[in-house]
């Protein structure tokens, strides 16, 4: 009996585009060896705005634009005084609403990669030569982001919410792994707070399509209900919290960049102990097999949705699958299963 | 030559392979490539070719020394392999003139001068005021695991009516005609076939008698391709579907008169708004006498099928997946003819 192989990490050598926000000048050039903090090259430009409200009177304000410095009375709302959050411009929109602008600042763009720059387009982009272990979502919204990773313990349902708010200083441009499932309330706070993806095990679809709404990046690992995030990919992730890593919702995938000698296959210990055969099936993997007894299988009927267990024995449309709870196997019927490595 | 022909569905892959003229082997591949699955291993193309690859060297034949012919739903599909042939379903069914097609898989169906086709799961549906919170989500883990095979009979109605329910409302079938149905949805090996005659009918629109046949293997697509590439190589398509019977469509109550010429005819009244299943399978024809106000008298002579002669007299287009009553009553008269066989 075929059946698929899931493999949720897989490593990959890749090709990662860094893009300067506006346009910028470099740092590096071609065949520079880059690491995550290395900075690729700089620019300027406004990094906060906020838009007022439309009832906003301003305080001496001469059109189109002007300046206030952090902490100045910018104008009022009704009753409410608005001072400046930071060092900027009040501008005047064509519509005669107001933007209070951020200042133009420094802004570096860094490698989050280690690798070598391949090539440099214009004042834009660069292409970086890098590797990495890319974690596999079922599902994920079409959205492509990066950001730092954090990752939450499995705090349960009602500390979400508050891990979110208090665990980490600023939250805005994260990438977070929030547990085994994220409810619509702690989905709709983290949109709220500007946080760059939302990972977890399983989320209802109702908080899927509350994402797509949104636009915003979200990506699950096991699928649709209340199942938890596989062992081995909470593992993972935890040993590379705040790396920098990309969300590449089109393709279902976490790309988390890694040193060349962290992938196993430039791993001297790893490549002592591989065997001949071993080698080769991990350069030319196979995408099915035949289902045998003692391989890791991922259910996929109910009661078990989503569960990893071991094959007992193979029947002739049917697998019987232990889940380590006890000695009793469950039948699972074909192709209601994946095989695991 | 050896001769493989493979059809690529939405649920499955189906094959035949032709080692000699005599030695035919039809079998199944009940997964397809998802991004969900497979995203971070390969792609779509690489898969397949890779599963074409598999099974012609688990057959012990080189790839490069056998006819491949493949056939896909929608659009034909491009493998990394030389193919002989390479068709999309919507060509298959422009060649059947000896028969009316009707292909269906869950995200689609298609006939003689019409596709409807369902959007995708996202695109489509929306949380709706009223619906239990999860409910939508077997239905979501089917969109991440296409090869699922719901697990009871509930789900499986609820994949069926959504089908149905893209079919023009005007569209009618031709009285009369020999209509064959085909394509992942009875290819899937679910475990309650009765829901395959119910979807039948369904899906049958206007008045008349339909001879029916079910293509439970997708032999339609993987013999019809190989008609196309070379006639001389299918003799008789025929022998691999299951001739169902007639279903009689009368657009009210109507009586009806079954002579089998020993002496043992039957009569029979049905009342409008019902389905009846009578188990008819000859060796010699019979003759069939039908009247109803919508058909009028007509005569014709039947061998009967392996469900037999069914009867559907609902006067209205009403769906049988919206009455409860309807439903349960042609789920047991199916049930009790498969059982019997």
């Amino acid at each position: 009996m075929l059946a698929p192989v899931l493999r949720r990490i897989t490593e990959n050598n890749c090709l990662v585009e860094r893009v300067f926000p506006v346009d910028g000048e470099w740092l590096v050039k071609p065949e520079d060896f880059v690491e995550p903090f290395s900075p690729l090259g700089k620019c300027r430009f406004s990094q906060n705005s906020k838009i007022l409200p439309g009832k906003f009177k301003p305080v001496d304000f001469n059109p189109p634009k002007k300046f206030y410095y952090a902490g100045s009375l910018v104008g009022k709302t009704g009753k409410e005084k608005f001072y400046a959050p930071y060092d900027g411009n009040l501008v005047e929109t064509r519509g005669k609403g107001y933007i209070f602008e951020e200042a133009e600042r420094d802004y570096i763009l860094l490698s989050g990669v280690w690798g070598k720059i391949r090539s440099l387009f214009e004042n834009k982009s660069a292409l970086i030569e890098s590797q990495s272990k890319d974690i596999l979502f079922s599902a994920s919204t079409n959205v492509y982001t990066s950001g730092e990773l954090v990752v939450f313990p499995n705090p349960s349902d009602v500390l979400k919410t508050s891990y979110l708010e208090k665990f980490i200083k600023d939250s805005r441009k994260k990438i977070i792994y929030i547990g085994n499932n994220v409810g619509l309330d702690v989905a709709k706070r983290a949109y709220e707070l500007g946080v760059s993806a939302v990972i977890a095990g399983s989320v209802h679809s109702e908080v899927f399509e509350l994402a797509q709404k949104y636009n915003l990046a979200l990506g699950v690992f096991s699928g649709f209900g209340e199942i938890r995030t596989p062992e081995d990919v909470y593992k993972f992730l935890s040993s590379v919290s705040y790396r920098y890593v990309f969300f590449e919702g089109e393709k279902n995938i976490l790309r988390v960049p890694v040193r060349k000698e962290d992938l196993s296959r430039f791993s001297a210990k790893s490549d002592k102990k591989t065997s001949g055969k071993n080698r080769d099936e991990r350069d030319h993997p196979e995408y099915v097999k035949n289902v045998e007894s003692g391989m890791s299988v991922q259910v996929l009927q109910k009661p078990y949705f989503g569960w990893v267990g071991v094959v007992d024995r193979v029947a002739e449309s049917s697998i019987f699958v232990k889940f380590g709870l006890n000695d009793k196997s469950a039948e699972i019927k074909s192709p209601n299963f994946l095989i695991v490595e | 030559m050896s001769l493989l022909a493979a059809h690529f569905d939405v649920s499955g892959v189906d094959f035949l392979f032709k080692k000699s003229k005599k030695d035919v082997e039809l079998f199944s591949f009940p997964y397809v490539y998802s991004k969900g699955i497979f995203s971070n291993q390969c792609n779509e193309k690489q898969f397949y070719t890779y599963l074409v690859e598999k099974v012609l060297l688990d057959r012990g034949v080189k790839p490069n020394l056998c006819s491949i012919l493949i056939s896909s739903f929608f659009e034909p599909l491009e493998l990394d392999i030389k193919t002989k042939l390479s068709v999309g379903v919507s060509s298959l069914i422009e060649n059947s003139n000896e028969m009316t097609p009707v292909f269906v898989n869950n995200c689609a169906f298609m006939t003689e001068g019409i596709i409807s086709s369902q959007e995708t799961y996202w695109g489509e549906r929306r949380y709706s005021e009223g619906e239990a919170f999860g409910e939508q989500d077997d239905e979501a883990n089917f969109f991440c695991y296409p090869q699922i095979i719901p697990e009871d009979i509930s789900s499986q109605i609820s994949v069926d009516s959504q089908i149905c329910e893209k079919i023009p409302e005007k569209f009618i079938f031709e009285s009369g005609r020999k209509l064959v149905f085909t394509g992942g949805r009875f290819s899937q090996k679910i475990p309650y076939r009765e829901s395959d005659y119910i979807l039948i009918l369904e899906i049958l629109r206007g008045l008349g008698i339909f001879e029916v046949y079910l293509d439970k293997f997708n032999s339609f697509a993987l013999s019809k391709t190989i008609q196309m590439y070379d006639r001389s190589l299918v003799q008789d398509i025929w022998k691999y579907f299951e001739k169902s019977g007639l279903f009689i469509r009368t657009g009210g109550a109507c009586e009806c008169l079954l002579s089998t010429g020993l002496g043992d005819d039957q009569f029979i009244e049905i009342e409008e708004n019902k389905i009846f299943v009578l188990p008819v399978k000859l060796e010699n024809p019979a003759r069939l006498s039908v009247k109803s106000h919508g058909l009028g008298t007509i005569d014709i002579r039947t061998m009967g099928g392996e469900i037999g002669l069914i009867f559907d007299t609902r006067v209205e287009n009403k769906s049988i997946y919206s009455d409860v009553k309807l439903l349960n009553d042609c789920m047991k008269q199916f049930e009790v003819i498969l059982n019997k066989k």
